[in-house]
Formats: structure tokens, C-alpha cells, sequence
């Protein structure tokens, strides 16, 4: 038998295979169990999520037609707090993936230590076909049929894939609504009319630009001048490029989907801004700047600087380009963009990776500050939001890289490691009732 | 799964589909049947024919980690996967030989075990597959030698392992190159 007929009946079999997200968050936690030495009670619980709701979402299209829409709200833990996460649309949304994703909500609260547990919800549905009113139905009709869950001290949601503050918007509307009373702090990520917090927009980036600041500065190396690679243009990238700029960094390299440019005397990062405010679909190509070259998106991620942020797509740090890559830190920007196989090769190079459970947690951080201020009916300032953010990110990345020390393993490890201990702490301190 | 997966989430890279290909094909080349024989054979839970396939996966799984070019240094197969007595349910038990047991290391072979049991219980049509695929037993090197834990099965006389790679010595690994990531 030919070989190609052996791939055909592999490709038959598990092609449409994929791994089970749920597994995957639970493997992780297994891992993390090694090195810790939480009880057996305390593992379960904590590997299983509080509540798991799957509701019907049927709406009324612009035809006058009828169609009916999977919907789930996932609360992992609430034992550090009300739970916290977005809501996505998005035809792959599964109940174990939106599990999954509020498990990890868990770990990433607490890894920044701020009083939240993890949730996670969404829709599977491809949200490109709707309408803007059909939207605003779904929203809505999901709000109403999660909304024994929901609320400002039980479960808070927020922007994820493929929803926006519009869409929170639309969320404490219905809440509203439903209930009779003011109640802004049941989701964040709002418009700023509607309680939305100042800073809101540049958290990630911000939260970014923190933590690059404090490696640098725990690795003995100076940020004035500091090379830095930025791959991914968008909300955080960008912003992320724009403070390290202000902050005396070089960022010699930029990119987005439309190409790769790299400058080796260093960007004029407010003129992209300005030029990218302007440009076809936003994006770099065609960028007018002296001194600088095309280059390919490989290409950048292996450019010989003190420092990478992968802020676009996830895996793009693979096994193929891991070896090649010079740059002596990684700052996870974007989620999950390191392989396990790059994670391992990195490792061995000792470049130092900090982990996107912490690096991108700028914007939890911030839905947080949102959700404070909302309940004290007292908003803040920019410049205190900024302050704060600082504080935590600061605290957050101290702490976990004292854990890595002291037990000699990596800071992604380390920040689950902390995470975890934290949220089974809390299981642990609040019993088992009744 | 919906884009933008967080680190903990993200899966291994292995190449599921080469592996089982090459597994399959090592099965028919031992047993003289065409691959959708082969494939019979393992729905119908034929004990020699799954002992192969073990033993084929557990030589794609030692070309893959060569090809990563890392500490990986010496990997060992034994149990019912170099006999005629694997079933269905029946692991792949490894010993891995490597040059620090790193966190990143056991996340990788983790993120493998899931990503191959995962897509195994989808070839072989079987409702009882096993809980986990890979039984992996990681030995620190220099380790090895001081026979206990399962460092005492390289002395077992039943059980002793069978070496399927070694890196050259000093060398910092193997060498990407004819690796199933290529």
C-alpha cells in the first residue's frame, strides 16, 4: 500500500481532531500540582468549575426569521472574589473551552493578586453575519438569560474576542432593565459615558511596558536605549511601543499584518502613530519613515535585540524560530504566542520569557480599577488609574520572580505556581460548606 | 479552538498525523498487511499489532524530541510495547533520559501526552482507550545510573529497557534536520 493511501486514512481519522481545551487547563494544573503540596480535596475542587450554564439564545433576524444560539457562563471560582471574564462570539465557542478560559481567569487574578475569581462566557455564533440591530438582540437575549448569575458582586463580564464596549453597553442596559437599579459594575470594558474607566484602551500596552521596565531593571540592564522588537501593531502593541519609546527605549522594529519594518537607530514612534491614524485599514504598510527597511515577519522575531513583545497571534514562537531568536527577554504581550516547544528551547537558552498571564494582565487590572470606581460611584483620574496599575504590575512581577528564584523554574511556572496557591489558599480558609 | 489562547492553553506541536503514519506503516511493513488491515487490526484490538504501533509512535515521538535540539538526551522504551501484549488501553511506557528536568520539559512531554492519547482515541475507533497514551518516566542524566526509582528497571531482567536514541556525546542535541518538524 501506497503512503499516501496511510495518510489519507490517518488524515480520515483525526484530521478534524482537536485537543479538548478543558484537558488542557486541567494538564496545566497538573503540572503545577508537582510543585506545590495542596491537598487531594483542595486539587478537585479547584479543577472543577463552580457553576457551568448553557443557555438557548433564540433571536429574530432582520427576515422576520427565527434562529437559535448556544450561549454558556462559566464560573470557575468565586473563593478570592466575584468572578471575572469576558464574553466571546465566536463560532468555536465550546462549554469546555469557555471552561477552560475561566479557569485560567482564576490563575490570572490571582497571579496579580486582585479580589476576582475567574469566569468566562460566550456565544457560538459568527457574529460577521449579523446586523448591528440582530447584535444588539443576541446581546441582549444572552444578558437576560444569563443574568441569575451575573452582577456586580457575583460575576463581572467584559470585552473578549469579537466583543467590544458597545456590547458591555448594551449588557448593563438590559441589566439594568431587568432589575430596576443603577448597577454600571456588572460588567466592565463600558464606554467611558457609561462608566468606563480612563486608561481603559491603553492598560494592556501600559501593563506591557511595566513589565518590560522592571525585567530590564532586575536583569541589570538599562532601559535608556534598550532595543525592542514589537511584533503587532494593534491596541497593545502599539501603546507598548509608544511608553517604552517615552521611557528611553529604541523600538527598532514594528510590524503588523500588512508587513515587518525595521529601523536600527529606532522608530519615531508618535509619527507611526500619526501616519497609522491615516492609513489604508490602519496599518503600516506604506509607513514613510528615514532609515528604515522592509524586513519579513521571521525575520524581526529573530533580530538581535535586548528585547521581544510578541503582541499579535498566539504560536508564533515555535520550534521552527525559537532557536534562531536572539533577543534576551520575551514580554508575552499577546496571548499565548510561545509554543511549549519554543518554551523549551528558550529555556535552555536562558532567555528570560515573562509569561502573558502576567505581562498582558493590564487590562484585568484596569476592568478592576472600572469596577472599583463604579461602586463607589467615584471615578478616578487617568493619571490614578496609570499610578495604580503600575503598583500592581510592578508588585505582581516582583513576586513571581521570587518564586522563580527561590525554586529555580521558569516565571510561567511561577506565575501559575502563584496563582494557584492563592486561589487554594482561599478554598482552603473559607472550608467546605456545609 | 477559538484564537487567542493563553499560554496554558496552548498546545504541543507534534505532528500527530506523520507520527501515526509512520507508526502504521512500520505495523504493515512487520506484519506484511496493507495499512487499512493494520487499521482493522487495531480497531479490533489485535495485542501484536498494537504492540508495533507502540513501538513505532515511540520511535516518531524520539525523532521529534531529537529534533528539538535541547537537552534531550537518551530515550528508552519497555513494557508490552517492544512484546506481543499491548491491548487497546495499554500505554507506551518511556524512560527519557535528559540533561536537567526542567519545568519546561515536563510541560512539553505533558502537552505531547495529551495531544497524542487525544488524537489516538480518534484513529482507533475504540471506546476503551487509555486514560493517558504515554507513561513517561524523565530521569535526570548521570541519574540513571543510580538505579532506583526508574533508574532499577535498566537492571530488571524483564523489563529492561530498550535504548531507541542517544545523542552524540557532547553534542547539545540532535540537529533539526529529518525531524517530523520539518
Amino acid at each position: 500500500m501506497a503512503i499516501q493511501d496511510t495518510a489519507r486514512m490517518v488524515s480520515e481519522r483525526i484530521e478534524t481532531t482537536e485537543i479538548n481545551p478543558y484537558e488542557m487547563m486541567l494538564q496545566q494544573l497538573d503540572l503545577v500540582r508537582e510543585y506545590t503540596d495542596i491537598s487531594d480535596g483542595i486539587w478537585q475542587i479547584l479543577r472543577t468549575p463552580e457553576r457551568t450554564l448553557e443557555v438557548s439564545v433564540p433571536i429574530v433576524r432582520d427576515d422576520g426569521s427565527i434562529e437559535v444560539f448556544t450561549g454558556y457562563r462559566v464560573q470557575h471560582s468565586s473563593a478570592r472574589g466575584p468572578c471575572k471574564g469576558g464574553i466571546r462570539f465566536h463560532p468555536g465557542v465550546t462549554a469546555d473551552e469557555v471552561k477552560a478560559l475561566a479557569g485560567w481567569m482564576t490563575w490570572k487574578c490571582a497571579v496579580v493578586n486582585i479580589p476576582y475569581g475567574g469566569g468566562k462566557g460566550g456565544i457560538s455564533c459568527e457574529p460577521s453575519r449579523f446586523t448591528i440591530s440582530e447584535l444588539e438582540r443576541l446581546t441582549r437575549r444572552y444578558t437576560a438569560m444569563i443574568y441569575p448569575l451575573i452582577g456586580a458582586r457575583r460575576d463581572i463580564p467584559a470585552p473578549d474576542v469579537n466583543t467590544n464596549a458597545q456590547i458591555m453597553n448594551w449588557i448593563v442596559d438590559t441589566a439594568q432593565l431587568l432589575s430596576g437599579e443603577s448597577t454600571p459594575g456588572i460588567v466592565t470594558g463600558k464606554s467611558i459615558e457609561m462608566g468606563g474607566a480612563l486608561g481603559r484602551h491603553e492598560a494592556t500596552g501600559r501593563g506591557v511596558m511595566f513589565t518590560t521596565l522592571s525585567v530590564l531593571q532586575r536583569l541589570g540592564m538599562d532601559a535608556e536605549g534598550a532595543s525592542v522588537a514589537v511584533q503587532g501593531f494593534g491596541n497593545v502593541g502599539s501603546i507598548a511601543a509608544r511608553l517604552l519609546r517615552e521611557a528611553g527605549a529604541k523600538i527598532v522594529a514594528i510590524s503588523d499584518v500588512s508587513g515587518a519594518f525595521h529601523c536600527p537607530t529606532g522608530f519615531n514612534i508618535d509619527q507611526v502613530l500619526e501616519y497609522v491614524k491615516v492609513s489604508p485599514g490602519h496599518l503600516l504598510a506604506g509607513l514613510p519613515h528615514g532609515g528604515m527597511e522592509e524586513i519579513s515577519s521571521d525575520a524581526l522575531l529573530t533580530l538581535d535585540v535586548d528585547v521581544l513583545i510578541p503582541a499579535a497571534l498566539e504560536a508564533q514562537i515555535t520550534a521552527r524560530n525559537a532557536d534562531a531568536i536572539r533577543a534576551r527577554v520575551i514580554v508575552e504581550g499577546a496571548n499565548g504566542p510561545t509554543t511549549p516547544e519554543a518554551d523549551l528551547i528558550l529555556g535552555e537558552k536562558g532567555t528570560v520569557i515573562v509569561p502573558d498571564i502576567l505581562a498582558n494582565a493590564g487590562g484585568v487590572i484596569c476592568s478592576y480599577f472600572e469596577w472599583v470606581q463604579n461602586i463607589q460611584c467615584f471615578p478616578w483620574e487617568e493619571e490614578e488609574t496609570n499610578q495604580r496599575l503600575g503598583k500592581i504590575m510592578q508588585r505582581a512581577l516582583r513576586e513571581v520572580w521570587r518564586l522563580a528564584e527561590e525554586r529555580q523554574i521558569s516565571l510561567r511556572l511561577a506565575a501559575f505556581i502563584l496563582g494557584v496557591e492563592r486561589v487554594a489558599t482561599a478554598v482552603q480558609l473559607r472550608g467546605v460548606f456545609p | 479552538m477559538v484564537s487567542e489562547a493563553p499560554s496554558g492553553l496552548i498546545c504541543a506541536e507534534i505532528p500527530n498525523a506523520s507520527l501515526f503514519e509512520e507508526a502504521l506503516d512500520l505495523c504493515a511493513r512487520r506484519s506484511g498487511l496493507p495499512t487499512d488491515a493494520v487499521l482493522r487490526l487495531l480497531d479490533d484490538g489485535d495485542r501484536e499489532m498494537h504492540s508495533s504501533f507502540r513501538y513505532g509512535l515511540a520511535k516518531g515521538l524520539c525523532r521529534y524530541l531529537a529534533g528539538l535540539g535541547t537537552g534531550f538526551r537518551e530515550m528508552y522504551v519497555y513494557g508490552s510495547s517492544i512484546g506481543e501484549s499491548a491491548n487497546p488501553t495499554s500505554d507506551i511506557d518511556v524512560i527519557i533520559i535528559v540533561e536537567k528536568k526542567r519545568d519546561e520539559v515536563m510541560n512539553l512531554l505533558r502537552s505531547l501526552d495529551l495531544s497524542l492519547t487525544t488524537h489516538y482515541r480518534r484513529l482507533v475507533g475504540l471506546k476503551k482507550t487509555p486514560a493517558s497514551l504515554l507513561d513517561i518516566h524523565v530521569i535526570e542524566r548521570g541519574r540513571q545510573d543510580e538505579r532506583t526509582g526508574p533508574g532499577a528497571m535498566f537492571d530488571g531482567l524483564h523489563t529492561r529497557p530498550i535504548c531507541l536514541w542517544r545523542s552524540d556525546p557532547g553534542s547539545k542535541g540532535a540537529s533539526l534536520r529529518g525531524s517530523p518538524l520539518q
